[in-house]
């Protein structure tokens, strides 16, 4: 209410006031090499807010007080010049080239600073850059462009967003994902309703002079997302139009083909009947290749794929009858792939004037997946503006909205319905269709094919078949008759008004506001597979979030002689609320997926959470001579998720920097452009325990009723002691440019983060399992390397080269002290943290090889003595004798990208290529293709090599039906993720403005563009960008796009 | 003017905004609050329900479903109950004695928290139901929750007690290590107590609650809540486990008052429905919360297009199938169904009694009927010896309810006692107590000529008595977490 009534004020004050008598002056700025003039130019009264910009032909008209003396001009990548007026109406400046733009804005918490004067640690990734990727994401836009940036989990699921890490990984239970700030909000929508091509820049705040104004929430680094506002003086519509194709980026892994198929099964199955039901080799060979129930075709659910009987298919010494004949073979993967197709248009308008700036856009986006039944579309829409409205008063707003609608399935985990799952591991002998004796697809009444589903009920049960993988299932059937989708409407806006008042002040208010409407349908037909026994199955759900963002800032900031200094103070609340209603119904005669046409309920449910933060903020930043730079920042923040004596926590940064290359002594070194150290050091938090409640003893009422009986059930423990988790961030660093083509910058960091929010494990016998405190110490250190260089200059011919490289260790140093008083240890799933060892570092058994004797699996185990020391180590069949190691650890030892840019009059072609060397990966796919013998589950090529009789040595245990040992947990199946991947290549050709005039444009450009196109890794199949943690998901793999594009200005 | 128009209005708008002082305070919708649930005797009764729901709700994957999980998991650990095929692999490696060998397994995990999180629950209504503000109002309904907490208490530790712990040695000081016990709320793990400690608490918490429940007039809404019959039904099962052969015996005929059998024609349609006389404890399942795949029908009901008709279908070992004889009403709930033989339709609510199952997920699960009390009643009459004319009644008045043609038994001794047994086998095929049948006569794992696929059950045909198989292993979770908990041989 309060923050209402700030905005209505507002609003109100914008009445005018008397002008003081004014003076008109006009000129062009022009470019000092070429004498062309310069739209867009920033032309400002000295030591006053007026000012305003050149238009198109680099005429300015300017009205100044009688009082100004001096005009500044400048421009990004020109050095900035004040002219006195001098009593002079006309004045024209010829402005020179900054070779290294080393002014370049960047924008920062709260505000904006130059290049040359931040002391902290920041990267700009340009428009220009981030629309050559194509994606909804401008997480995936980040890829290989940024030092320090990790970028994971870019699937190839149309509308897919992706995961960043920025230097290291900040946290253990809380989130270790950075903070999203657009147009000077934190950010709560969908990454993907924002249209990357509305994008005027994103800046990655690293260190903690960056971030530290965020305190609460900037702990693991600040993504700020800036929109375009448009150009004063250019009036431009422009129109861009790509149009792709989508196809699969990571090829499948190598699989065994249909004869092998039999003939390993037909051995795992032979050898299981020897090991584990005692018989005879010679019986055991007889039933594997009979016809009876323990025949291998009737294991294999009766498929046959060749035109001989069962008993003739596989012979007594395990290999096919060499007179059998393929009768069919249908491959699933090409079945459910498709060449999707891609479609981006946008639209936009931008201009200005001198007090008032403006953009618009609309866009299109429309993308097939490469699996068929895959599909995001999007609606955009965009208005920024930003005005003058007086001399004291400036205003901005920007209002988005998108609506977008996701299709797909559920492409994660070992779901029947997850075809990354089902494609992989389906068996090779298993049809699509059935077939007749002759191999013919088997059609109905109709002359449709009639589908397998390879058992179940309906009628597409081919009698006498019953598939041991994924029975009653069939996708070709059943995903284009089920749906899963996601319709997302969001809506934005960002307000602001800026009051300047006495000389040095301004008070900048906003307001902003973040909603999201997501409508989820799951809905399963009514008749076939899982949902056929229900007569279907459909759920809907409604989901409202919205954040609300508040800001107060006032600054102060002055000049006097050769001294420079601000102070800001602010403050800023934030309510975050999220809410959902969910229902399901079954029982459907039509396929229909409104709950409406179901007879019965299955259940509803509905519920919403809130949090909160407020914050007051100070900055001060004070710069002597433009060679000394100093500033300090501190934020107090309370968070509601924690208890009220705990939960407001103190964040603060200081940092400093020297432009070296500003002293006298520097000046006569000329190949020096420029050179700059720059320390920072402070403290930010972290609050993110993705639980908003979690300091609260709490029982569950969700799913709890019995029967009609509210019912409720522990859930959480209290601890009121929960608090901040505390991330201290140190940067030293050198900036430089050289010889007027190199620049680069060394960057050194720690990152300390202590009272980690640790959901630490309780016994399960207590009851609850885990409980949230604040516990240990973990630390990230590391280097970061940019580096650019103009190769080649000369005779428009430009080559560029910009690259990128990143090395961090991450080390836990302290864990709480258990009962025993030795620091405790936590193991989860692949990992155990404790002390001197990372967050990642993988734990798990060593395999060690298999015996060469029965080809059984080897594990390693600790020879103990009687007080329990290792004396040594042996091997060991059993995996559940094995001992546990440290085995390696999923964190690379360097990452970053190489961008080359050539270009020639109006061609240019870039490539960037990323890469991450060391660190390994979990292979979980791999292993699940490594069975020792699963009916149905189809093999990778490799168990081929499997062990076969005594004396082998292999690496692959022998196959046996049910063996566990064979396929327990090891590091056997802990792979190099090392890769090279050939990110984006653009070719563009500008066409010259002669044509492009004639056309009655201002420009025009076509390009060809490919994402993806190319791998290199350990394994083929193996997307070794699936997570941070080195684990792997039967995800959906990765896309690769192919697009020409069209870029027209008028 | 200006200038002071503007400070004004700059100075106001920032001392304006700072926010009200609950602005920070938030509490869920989905969750309560310690003080809001457990302040009123209502709110532990919600709690009783909450656990109540334990017994029958979804946990994750389609293998964990509450009570009716351990009872599958119980019977395929024996080798009267088998899967026909391997299926989408449920189970599978309970049956193959891998799952609960192995400490990393997450349905092993899943047993343990799964009886210690009502331990917990309970706990806390005995922690709490005494302080709440209308306690002296509802004397009898805080005894009644009482009771139920200390029942479900006692049937915890009793269940866990039997799979993670080796065999109770009737007449031995049975010194070794049990489970670790709980009577209070607490975050802070224990050791194990001694196999007879645990015996002992089991037993103090079970006559507690028998007197609570004998003194309270509130009345069960529903078999889902315990009751005095089914805490007498749980105090003979622990009688019978311990060779407490008269408490057995006393108990277990106080157990089944007011509890009569169905007649024999009755007998197909009775296992899925809770409208059953002979249900002394179940879970009343509405159709919002049936757990679809999840759930013991999905695993058992051969028509419904859950697991078992995709391939797991629960067969009968031919020796308890044989026994039967052809008039036994029991006999007629295995059918040969596509193609194979002895099939159990036992749950499906029309039994043998025509060709299809019924198309509904929504059924109730029994957890405790009178015929058992019949069959330990009759076992602790023999087993105390000296009045087997009593056993052979108490034995007849069960089976010839089932089996109009079956004549009163005539053995005595141990002859007569392993007729009881085979008739258990026959009563309670898929209820849940074969495994620990083995341990508590300490048998051994045979299951050879049964009906089995041999390959099917691994490395798991044979086991003999006393074998460390028989034992589950404790959950890797534990050990980690609880330094005190000592693990079971490996």
């Amino acid at each position: 209410m309060k923050k209402i009534l700030i905005l209505l004020t507002l609003l109100l004050i914008t009445g005018s006031f008397v002008m003081a008598q004014t003076v008109q002056i006009s000129g062009t700025v022009t470019a000092q090499e070429d004498g062309s003039p310069i739209p867009g130019a920033n032309v400002t009264v000295k030591g006053a807010t007026i000012g305003t910009i050149t238009g198109p032909d680099g005429r300015y008209q300017i009205s100044v007080p009688a009082s100004a003396t001096t005009l500044v001009y400048s421009f990004i990548g020109m050095v900035e010049q004040e002219l006195q007026i001098g009593g002079r109406t006309t004045i024209d400046v010829a402005l020179e080239t900054d070779v290294v733009s080393v002014d370049e804005v960047v924008v920062i918490a709260y505000g904006t600073s130059t290049r040359a004067s931040y002391t902290g640690s920041a990267d700009v990734v340009k428009a220009d850059q981030i629309a050559k990727i194509q994606t909804a994401s401008a997480a995936k836009a980040l890829e290989g462009v940024a030092a320090g940036v990790q970028v994971t989990g870019g699937i190839g699921q149309p509308g897919s967003s992706a995961n960043i890490r920025i230097r290291g990984i900040g946290s253990v239970n809380a989130s270790s994902s950075p903070l999203y700030v657009v147009d000077g909000a934190p950010f709560d929508g969908n990454l993907n309703s924002i249209n990357t091509n509305d994008i005027e820049s994103i800046s990655v705040l690293k260190d903690a002079t960056s971030a530290a104004l965020y305190g609460a929430r900037g702990a693991n680094g600040v993504i700020i997302i800036t929109t375009k506002k448009g150009v004063p003086g250019r009036s431009n519509i422009n129109f861009k139009a790509t149009i792709g194709a989508v196809s699969r980026a990571i090829p499948e892994y190598d699989r065994v083909g249909v004869k092998d198929y039999y003939e390993l099964m037909w051995e795992g199955w032979r050898n299981a009947l020897v090991i584990a039901s005692g018989q005879t080799p010679e019986n055991a060979a007889a039933n594997a290749s009979g016809n009876t129930a323990n025949g291998i075709v009737n294991k294999l659910g009766n498929y046959n794929s060749y035109d001989v009987t069962n008993d003739q298919l596989i012979g007594l010494d395990g290999k096919l009858n060499p007179n059998a004949q393929l009768l069919y073979y249908d491959d699933w993967n090409e079945n459910l792939a498709q060449t999707g197709l891609r479609q981006d248009y946008n639209l936009s308008l931008s201009g200005g004037t001198d007090r008032s700036r403006y953009f618009a856009s609309v866009a299109y986006l429309n993308e097939e997946g490469m699996v068929k039944w895959s599909e995001y579309n999007r609606l955009t829409g965009r208005v920024g503006a930003e005005t003058q409205v007086k001399n004291w008063l400036k205003m901005d707003a920007t209002l988005s909205g998108a609506s977008s609608k996701q299709n797909g399935f559920l492409a994660e985990g070992t779901y029947t319905t997850n075809p990354f799952y089902y494609g992989r591991m389906m068996g090779p002998i298993y049809p699509i269709w059935q077939r007749d004796a002759s191999g013919e697809i088997v059609v109905d009444g109709n002359g449709d094919p009639m589908f397998d589903l390879g058992g179940g009920q309906s009628i597409y049960k081919w009698a006498n078949h019953t598939r041991p993988y994924a029975a009653n299932s069939n996708l070709i059937l059943t995903l284009p008759r089920d749906e899963r989708s996601t319709a997302l409407n969001s809506f934005s806006a960002r307000i602001g008004a800026e009051i300047s008042f006495l000389k040095d002040f301004k008070l900048r208010v906003s307001g902003n506001t973040d909603m999201s409407n997501y409508f989820l349908t799951t809905y399963q037909n009514h008749l076939f597979a899982d949902a056929e026994a229900v007569k279907g199955r459909s759920t809907k759900e409604y989901r409202k979030v919205i954040s609300y963002t508040f800001n107060e800032i006032l600054t102060w900031s002055r000049s006097f002689g050769s001294h420079k200094a601000s102070l800001m103070a602010g403050h800023e609340n934030y309510l975050y609320t999220w809410s959902n209603i969910t229902a399901t119904r079954t029982g459907f005669t039509i396929p229909t997926t409104e709950l409406v046409a179901a007879s019965v309920a299955e259940g509803s449910n509905s519920y919403s959470d809130e949090y909160s933060i407020e914050g007051y903020l100070f900055r001060g930043d004070y710069n002597y001579s433009d060679k000394y730079y100093i500033s300090g920042s501190f934020r107090t923040d309370g968070s509601s998720r924690f208890y009220g004596d705990v939960r407001w926590g103190n964040f603060w940064s200081l940092g400093g920097s020297w432009r070296i290359a500003q002293e006298s002594f520097m000046q006569n070194m000329s190949w020096i452009d420029d050179l700059k150290i720059k320390a920072s050091f402070g403290e930010q938090g972290n609050d993110d325990i993705n639980n908003y409640y979690g300091w609260q003893s709490l029982f569950s009422i969700s799913g709890r009723n019995n029967g009609n009986f509210n019912g409720a059930l522990h859930s959480q423990l209290e601890n009121r002691n929960l608090k901040w988790e505390k991330n201290s961030n140190l940067n030293v660093g050198v900036e430089f440019s050289l010889v007027k083509r190199i620049t680069g910058m060394v960057e050194y960091f720690i990152r300390n983060s202590s009272n980690l929010l640790f959901s630490v494990p309780l016994p399960q016998s207590t009851g609850i399992s885990s409980n949230w405190q604040n516990i240990g110490t973990m630390g990230n250190n590391g280097v970061e390397l940019t580096l650019g260089v103009d190769i080649l200059k000369a005779n428009n011919l430009l080559w560029n080269l910009e690259i990128n490289a990143t090395t961090y260790k991450n080390k836990i140093t302290k864990m709480p002290l258990g009962t025993d008083g030795k620091p405790q240890e936590i193991i989860s799933g692949t990992k155990k943290l404790s002390e001197g060892h990372s967050i990642y570092d993988f734990w798990l058994r060593e395999w060690a090889g298999v015996d060469p004797d029965d080809g059984s699996t080897l594990f390693y185990k600790d020879i103990k003595d009687a007080e329990g020391n290792v004396t040594g180590r042996e091997t060991t069949k059993d995996q559940n004798a094995a001992s546990y190691y440290y085995v390696g650890t999923s964190i690379p030892d360097l990452y970053g990208g190489v961008t080359n840019t050539l270009s020639y009059k109006g061609f240019e072609i870039s490539a960037l290529v990323t890469y991450s060397l060391g660190g390994k990966m979990y292979d979980s796919n791999w292993a699940s293709l490594m069975h020792t013998g699963a009916f149905g589950s189809h093999w990778s090529s490799d168990i081929l090599d499997r062990w076969q009789q005594p004396g082998d040595i292999t690496k692959v245990p022998r196959l046996q039906n049910n063996y566990t040992a064979g396929t327990a947990a090891s590091s056997r199946y802990l792979t190099d993720a090392s890769y090279m991947s050939l990110r984006n290549v653009t070719l563009s050709y500008s066409f010259p403005v002669s044509i492009s005039s004639a056309l009655d444009m201002s420009a025009l450009s076509v390009f060809v563009s490919g994402d993806n196109l190319g791998l290199l890794s350990k394994r083929k199949g193996m997307d070794p960008q699936q997570s941070f943690a080195g684990t792997a998901d039967f995800t959906y793999v990765p896309s690769r796009i192919i697009s020409f594009g069209v870029n027209v200005t008028f | 003017m200006k200038k002071l128009f503007l400070i004004i209005i700059s100075v106001s708008l920032f001392l304006l905004s700072g926010c009200e002082k609950d602005y920070l305070e938030r509490v869920p919708t989905s969750s309560l609050a310690e003080k809001d649930l457990l302040s009123t005797v209502g709110g532990n009764h919600t709690l009783l329900h909450g656990i109540h729901r334990s017994t029958y709700a979804f946990y994750s994957t389609h293998g964990r479903f509450g009570q009716k999980s351990v009872d599958l998991v119980v019977d395929l650990l024996g080798e009267d109950l088998f899967q026909s095929e391997r299926g989408y692999g449920w189970f599978v490696g309970w049956y193959q004695y891998i799952e609960h060998r192995n400490i990393n397994s997450g349905d092993l995990e899943w047993v343990w928290s799964y009886y210690y999180d009502i331990v917990d629950n309970a706990n806390i209504i005995l922690a709490n139901i005494d302080n709440a503000s209308d306690a002296a109002l509802n004397e009898s309904r805080v005894a009644f929750i009482k009771a139920n907490a200390l029942t479900y208490r006692a049937f915890s530790f009793y269940q866990l007690l039997q799979l993670y712990a080796q065999r109770y040695d009737i007449g031995g000081a049975n010194t070794h290590p049990g489970i670790p016990i709980y009577t209070e709320p607490t975050q802070t793990g224990k050791a194990r107590s001694t196999v007879a400690e645990v015996y002992t608490q089991i037993n103090t918490d079970l006559d507690a609650a028998i007197d609570l429940f004998t003194g309270s007039a509130f009345s069960r809404v529903n078999v889902s809540e315990i009751n005095l019959r089914v805490a007498q039904g749980i105090k003979a099962r622990v009688a019978l486990t311990t060779g407490q052969y008269a408490t057995a015996e006393t108990m277990a005929k106080a157990a089944r008052t007011g509890h009569a059998l169905v007649p024999a024609t009755k007998y197909g349609y009775g296992w899925n429905k809770a409208d059953n006389t002979e249900w002394m404890w179940g879970a009343v399942v509405i159709t919002e919360q049936q757990t679809s795949y999840a759930s013991c029908f999905s695993h058992i009901d051969p028509y419904f297009g859950g697991y078992a008709t995709l391939g797991n279908h629960k067969i009968i070992s031919t020796l308890v199938y044989d026994y039967m004889s052809a008039t036994d009403e029991r006999k007629k709930v295995f059918k040969t169904i596509q193609g194979k033989a002895r099939v159990g339709k036992k749950f499906t609510g029309n039994g043998g009694y025509d060709a299809t199952g019924q198309s509904n997920w929504t059924n109730d699960y029994l957890f405790m009927k009178s015929a058992e009390m019949y069959l330990i009643e009759a076992e602790a009459i023999a087993r105390l010896g000296g009045r087997d004319g009593e056993a052979q009644t108490a034995l007849f008045n069960l089976v010839s309810a089932r089996d109009p043609s079956y004549v009163q038994s005539v053995l005595t001794g141990d002859p007569l006692v392993q007729e009881i047994l085979m008739q258990r086998r026959c009563e309670l095929w898929g209820e849940g107590q074969r495994f620990f049948d083995l341990k508590r006569m300490n048998l051994d794992l045979n299951r050879a000529d049964l009906g089995h696929t041999p390959s099917l059950w691994n490395a798991a045909g044979f086991f003999a008595a006393g074998d460390k198989n028989f034992v589950f292993l404790i959950p890797k979770q534990e050990i980690d977490a609880n330094p005190l908990v000592e693990q079971n041989e490996l």
